[in-house]
C-alpha cells in the first residue's frame, strides 16, 4: 500500500507545470497552423428543406459535384467559392447566383427545391429583402 | 504555491486555452421549406424554437392547400370554378384574406386588384411555359378582372365571382398576411427571436438575443445576383417586402417581360422605378403596397414618404434613392452607385 505522500509524489509541481504548458502550446499550435478567414464561410446545402452536405469553402479543393437524390443540380467548387452549374430547371435562375462564398450569401433552385447557405460568424446581414 | 493556488493556474489555462473560442451566443434553428411556389427560411431562437419552426411550416402548407391557386381542391381554387354559377362557403381565415384584398383593391385605385388571376395566368410568367399573348387575348383576359365582382356574404361567409371567367390570385397579397399567424405562432411557443422570409419578403419577431436589431440586406435592382446589396436595413418587429422587375421575368424575341403586370394596359408595367420596399407592422399592407407602389411610380412617391402606417425605400430610373423619414437613422446605402435624393420635391 502506497502511502498518501507517494500518492502526491506520482505527479510533482514540475510535471503539472510541463502538462499544462504541453496542453497549452498544443493548442496554440493548432489555432496557428488552422487556416482563417472570417469572410469565406461554410456551404450548406438543402434539399426539399434538409440539410444534405456541408463544405468548409476555406478549405475545399476545386471540383464538381452532384447531390446523391438531385442529379439535376451540379454545383462548382473554385478558388474557395460555389456556385449552381449545369442544372436541369426551365428558368436557370439558380445558375445567375453565380460564385458565393461569403456568410450570409445564399443561392436557390426552386424548381429542384435545392439550396445553398453560406453560414458563418462574419455575415453582413441576416436576411436579404428581394 | 499551495495546492489551491495550483488548481486555479490549472483551471485558469483550461478556460483559456479549452474554451477560448466558446461564446454564450445563442444558435438559431434553422429551417427551410418550399410552399406557394416560393422558399420559405426561418432563423428561431428560443428554447422550443424547433416546435416553432415546424408549427409554422406545418400552418404555411395547410395554408397553401387552402389558397393556392395551383391546389385543385383549395378553397379558391372552388371560388374561381363556381364563378358566375354560385357562391362558395368559406373558411373564416380564407373570407378575411378575401375581405382585406378586396378593400386593398378599392383603395388602390385600379392598380392592384386580386382578381388579376385571368390576365396573370394568361401570361404564366410565374409558370414553366410564359408566353406572351396576343392583344385579343389580353382584351379578353382584362374584362375578367374586377374585385367589384367579386361579392363577399359577411353573413353566410360566402365568396362569390359574378362573371364566369373570373378568378382570383392571392398572390400579391398572402404571404404578407401569414406573417400575422406567424407571430401568433411564435408567442404560443414563446420565441425568443425570430427572422422568416417568405418569396424575399421578411418577419422579424423582436430583436436578435443580443439585444440588437436584425440587419436585413435591400436588394440591388441592376444586379442579376440576389446577394447583391443596394443598402442595409436595422429591423425589428415589422415586415419588409420589396418589388422590382428583377424578380421573376422570361425573354422572348430578345424582350424582356417582367411580372409585374399593369391593369390599364394588360402588359408588364414601364415604371419608372426599379425598386420598392415597403416596411410595415402589417405584412399584408407591406405586401400588396410593394406592388402598387411600384406600379404608381414616381410622381405618387412625395403623397405616402410620411404616411404613419408605413415606411418606403424607393429607387427610380436614376438610381436616386428616396427614404421615408422614419427610416433615416436605420438605412443606409452600401452601393456608390446608388445616391439618396435630396429631397422629395424630386420626385414631384
Amino acid at each position: 500500500m502506497k502511502t498518501e505522500q507517494q500518492k502526491r509524489k506520482i505527479i510533482s509541481k514540475g510535471g503539472i507545470i510541463l502538462l499544462l504548458l504541453l496542453i497549452a502550446v498544443s493548442v496554440l499550435l493548432v489555432w496557428m497552423f488552422t487556416p482563417k478567414d472570417d469572410s469565406i464561410g461554410v456551404a450548406q446545402i438543402m434539399l426539399d428543406g434538409k440539410c444534405v452536405k456541408t463544405i468548409n469553402l476555406l478549405t475545399a479543393k476545386d471540383s464538381t459535384f452532384t447531390l446523391e437524390n438531385c442529379e439535376n443540380v451540379h454545383f462548382e467548387i473554385k478558388n474557395h467559392q460555389i456556385r449552381f452549374v449545369n442544372v436541369n430547371c426551365p428558368d436557370h435562375l439558380c445558375e445567375q447566383f453565380g460564385f458565393i462564398s461569403h456568410p450570409g450569401q445564399t443561392a436557390v433552385c426552386m424548381p429542384n427545391r435545392v439550396s445553398v447557405t453560406i453560414v458563418g460568424t462574419d455575415a453582413k446581414t441576416d436576411g436579404i429583402v428581394n | 504555491m499551495t495546492k489551491r493556488k495550483w488548481y486555479s493556474v490549472a483551471a485558469g489555462l483550461l478556460i483559456a486555452f479549452g474554451c477560448g473560442g466558446c461564446t454564450s451566443q445563442q444558435k438559431p434553428m434553422n429551417a427551410e421549406l418550399y410552399v406557394m411556389d416560393t422558399q420559405v427560411t426561418q432563423q428561431v431562437y428560443g428554447a422550443d424554437a424547433k416546435k416553432a419552426s415546424e408549427a409554422v411550416n406545418r400552418r404555411l402548407s395547410e395554408l397553401e392547400q387552402l389558397l393556392s391557386l395551383y391546389v385543385e381542391s383549395s378553397e379558391i381554387s372552388k371560388i374561381n370554378e363556381n364563378a358566375g354559377k354560385t357562391p362558395v362557403k368559406v373558411d373564416t381565415y380564407t373570407f378575411n384574406l378575401l375581405k382585406k384584398g378586396r378593400s386593398f383593391s378599392e383603395k388602390s385605385n385600379g392598380l392592384f386588384d386580386i382578381t388579376i388571376a385571368p390576365l396573370s395566368t394568361l401570361w404564366g410568367i410565374t409558370s414553366d411555359h410564359p408566353k406572351v399573348p396576343s392583344e385579343n387575348e389580353i382584351a379578353s383576359a382584362l374584362d375578367h378582372v374586377s374585385y367589384q365582382n367579386l361579392i363577399l356574404d359577411e353573413g353566410a361567409q360566402t365568396a362569390f365571382l359574378k362573371e364566369e371567367g373570373m378568378a382570383i390570385d392571392l398572390g400579391g397579397i398572402a404571404k404578407g398576411y401569414f406573417c400575422e399567424e406567424i407571430e401568433s405562432i411564435y408567442a404560443d411557443y414563446r420565441v425568443d427571436s425570430a427572422l422568416i422570409s417568405i418569396g424575399g419578403n421578411i418577419y422579424t419577431y423582436h430583436k436578435k438575443p443580443d439585444g440588437s436589431p436584425y440587419r436585413l440586406g435591400i436588394r440591388n435592382p441592376l444586379s442579376d445576383s440576389a446577394n447583391d446589396l443596394m443598402g442595409i436595413l436595422s429591423s425589428h418587429d415589422e415586415v419588409v417586402a420589396t418589388t422590382g422587375t428583377y424578380e421573376r421575368y422570361f425573354v422572348q424575341d430578345g424582350v424582356r417581360y417582367h411580372h409585374i403586370l399593369d391593369l390599364k394596359t394588360g402588359y408588364p408595367c414601364d415604371s419608372d422605378l426599379i425598386s420598392v420596399t415597403v416596411v410595415a407592422k402589417d405584412g399584408a399592407l407591406a405586401d400588396a403596397l410593394s406592388t402598387t407602389l411600384f406600379l404608381a411610380g414616381k410622381e405618387a412617391i412625395p403623397s405616402y414618404i410620411n404616411h404613419p402606417d408605413f415606411s418606403v425605400i424607393v429607387i427610380d430610373e436614376e438610381n436616386r434613392v428616396y427614404v421615408s423619414p422614419s427610416l433615416a437613422d436605420r438605412f443606409t446605402i452600401e452601393d456608390d452607385t446608388f445616391t439618396r435624393a435630396n429631397g422629395f420635391e424630386e420626385a414631384a
